[in-house]
């Protein structure tokens, strides 16, 4: 496609005419006028630009323009915050509310908007006693679903202050479309509020992610003290000492380099997802985890990977919970095969069960597999209210789903192939249930902390929020009493330079090609599911190859820049997770061994934690849960042991 | 992957391009704030750019272009 041409429907040759194209504008276009109140004009937020006029059927969103920067700048800021989706956004409502000033926000995108948060459906999972929720039962089902190896405290804190998260929420004008018990994999009985819907600042109605984010950016638009650096992707920590002092980033754009110098930092960047062929998670690509682990930090439970189901050729956020809804996966010969690997729930159990059935099946010569939605069972379930929220004009997820109709894509009356798709690695980044992280000024918040190894619908969210409150309060609370920096911007001049100094390399390969490579292992259903030690180690020793290519990586522009340090990032978080894997040589919630298909509390229950060691190579130490601190103990009898089942042909 | 920009009811305004969570966008100049999807290999159809637009420009085509599956 010619970059510079902008190409009318008729002219693309796509086949697409433009009434279809008029269709499917006026489609989101009506859904979104139905959806708004009727005569709202927009309300506190300035257009972003003051020439453009107000027409069209929406006005400009709300954006937080960034500061500019020339290439080498230090600005000095008390609190920097790497990352603006949920959880960036609350650590900065906490930190502003309790006194901060001079505060930076970076981004690798916009912030907030950019967010995978943004995109996702909005559902959130609260413990409401008021509402009949028992706290205890709650917290021991969560426990034992991530099979016995969660941080009870974080927990356990985060569900018992839930209710003043949702009381808050409400009070900023965000409310929850389908409100009522979900059970999220069949087993644990969170309160999950589906779906959300928010009135923004400019007047427009915004609906799931969407709405969440825009709400929590209507909170902080009318800070004073608060620098934002869009487009900017942090790429090393500065240190004094064993102390963080900020980070320096570099723009996507115009490959400026930037530091931040700052008290106190907190990582918000959420996971990595190796670019993940699941949902919108492609900006997740390990930052945090490498931002952390470089600076001396702790991150655990990398061995911990998860999938989901999608349609093949599209993404369907929602597969698996229509599985729980009564579609059907089937195999090549129409068998619904998943009752062999989970009698009771079938093709609706826990996705860690359903993608590893599918991948037995491929496996054993019996795929394809495909999804079939026209049962009877989805046909009464699918038109309940609980579908609704997923459905929701103006979300992806609907955008998605009414263009899948545009194009003919049918996935009601015609069963669809299906495969599994990668969503990245559930561990993360070590901290105390304060969100401190081991280095002195360094917090972490988002789904970049660590609190289990266990992937729970609707809680992703909740932690976002969570962790942005405790690692708010705890970067607040630390200002009150730390020194000054002194680092030098001698000193600082020196990284900065480092920082973009590889751009304008010619090198052999592409960032995109180094990261193909790596996907072909870590996303191989023999690697990521089904995991043995030959596959591993084989996998490992191209991850290896792929940590020697990156001094190859061709990095002619500042988009090309960026996407080399998220490849490094990534093959550097695969070489631990590829390690990880191969040490734990048990089986235990997504971590399917099938040379070791046994969990083995008698030796696993610890985490396997990784550091960097002195010569920059990893450095592995294990540190037992502490059950003698916790209120639920391991039974061996329960959790979401892997059930392998060999199926033979 | 995002497929059209209708230069009728484009507004000029930035936004696709300020958004985009892979940075497909940019500007035709600093001057002229028409986007074109220049890096179209990164999009991940994620339909930011369709949704957030003002002027109902853009149109995103739902097939992913993923290379790696998962067998």
């Amino acid at each position: 496609m010619d970059e510079n041409t902008l190409i009318s429907p008729e002219e693309s040759g796509q086949g697409f005419s433009r009434r279809n194209f008029l269709q499917g504008a006026l489609l989101t276009g009506v859904a979104v006028a139905g959806f708004a109140i009727t005569g709202c004009a927009p309300q506190g937020a300035e257009p972003t630009t003051d020439e453009v006029e107000e027409v069209g059927t929406k006005p400009l969103p709300l954006i937080f323009n960034s500061e500019e920067y020339v290439d080498g700048e230090i600005v000095d800021a008390d609190l920097l915050i790497i990352g603006s989706g949920y959880a960036g956004l609350w650590a900065l409502m906490t930190a502003h509310e309790k006194g901060v000033t001079n505060i930076a926000v970076m981004d690798k995108g916009a912030i907030g908007h950019s967010s995978v948060a943004s995109l996702t459906l909005g559902t959130s999972a609260y413990v409401l006693p008021e509402e009949g929720d028992d706290l205890d039962a709650t917290l021991e089902e969560v426990v034992r679903d991530a099979d016995y190896l969660s941080r009870q405290d974080i927990w356990y804190d985060m569900l018992s202050k839930s209710k003043e998260r949702f009381d808050k929420v409400n009070s900023m004008g965000l409310a929850y479309m389908a409100p009522g018990r979900l059970t999220s994999d069949g087993n644990v009985e969170l309160k999950i509020s589906g779906g959300t819907a928010y009135t923004d600042s400019t007047g427009t109605d915004r609906v799931c992610g969407k709405a969440s984010v825009c709400c929590f950016m209507d909170q902080v638009k009318d800070y004073e003290d608060v620098k934002y650096f869009s487009k900017t992707m942090a790429t090393e920590l500065l240190k004094e000492g064993d102390r963080v002092v900020g980070a320096v980033g570099i723009n996507r754009t115009n490959g400026n380099a930037v530091a931040i110098r700052a008290k106190t930092t907190i990582v918000a960047t959420g996971q990595c997802t190796f670019k993940g062929q699941h949902a919108i998670t492609e900006i997740e690509t390990g930052d945090g985890y490498q931002l952390v682990y470089d600076a001396g930090g702790r991150l655990n439970n990398l061995e911990f990977n998860s999938f989901d189901v999608d349609p093949v050729g599209y993404m369907l956020e929602g597969g698996s919970i229509l599985c729980e809804m009564g579609s059907v996966l089937e195999n090549a010969a129409g068998a619904d095969f998943m009752w062999a690997i989970d009698p009771e729930r079938g093709s609706g159990c826990n996705v860690t069960y359903s993608t590893r059935g599918m991948a037995m099946e491929v496996a054993a010569g019996r795929g394809p597999i495909v999804c079939n939605r026209n049962t009877e069972v989805f046909g009464e379930v699918g038109q309940n209210e609980h579908w609704l929220p997923f459905l929701s004009p103006g979300s992806w997820q609907r955008t998605n789903e009414d263009r899948f109709a545009d194009i003919g894509f049918n996935l009601v009356e015609t069963p669809q192939e299906f495969t599994a798709n990668s969503f990245g690695i559930i561990g993360a980044i070590v901290t105390d249930v304060n969100c401190r992280t081991d280095l002195p000024g360094l917090f972490a918040a988002s789904v970049a902390v660590s609190s289990d190894p266990g992937k729970i619908k609707g809680v992703e969210s909740q932690r976002g929020l969570w962790t942005g409150i405790q690692a708010g309060t705890s970067a607040a609370e630390y200002l009150g009493t730390a020194a000054d920096v002194t680092l030098a911007d001698s000193e600082i001049a020196a990284i900065l330079a480092n920082a973009n100094a590889v751009l304008g390399r010619k090198g052999t390969l592409t960032a995109n090609e180094l990261i193909t490579k790596l996907q072909r292992q870590v996303f191989d259903y023999r690697v990521g599911l089904l995991k043995t030690e030959e596959s591993l180690a084989a996998a490992l020793a191209v991850c290896r190859e792929c940590q020697a290519l990156l001094g190859q990586v061709i990095v002619d522009d500042p988009h090309e820049l960026v996407k080399f340090y998220e490849a490094r990032n990534m093959v550097n978080v695969a070489e631990l997770h590829l390690l990880a894997s191969i040490d734990r040589k048990e089986t235990r919630v997504c971590h399917l061994r099938m040379d070791y298909p046994e969990r083995k509390d008698g030796e696993w229950l610890k985490w396997i934690e990784w550091t960097k060691g002195a010569d920059g190579k990893p450095v592995k130490s294990y540190r037992d849960v502490p059950f003698d601190e916790y209120p639920v103990q391991p039974d061996a009898a329960k959790g979401l042991n892997a059930v392998v089942r060999t199926i033979t042909a | 992957m995002i497929n059209n920009i209708d230069r009728d009811k484009c507004l000029q305004c930035g936004t696709c391009t300020e958004i985009c969570t892979k940075d497909v966008l940019r500007w035709q100049s600093p001057e002229n704030k028409t986007p074109v999807i220049r890096y179209p290999e990164d999009c991940q159809t994620c339909y930011n750019c369709e949704i957030m637009c003002p002027g109902g420009a853009i149109w995103v085509h739902p097939a992913q272009h993923k290379v790696v599956t998962c067998w």
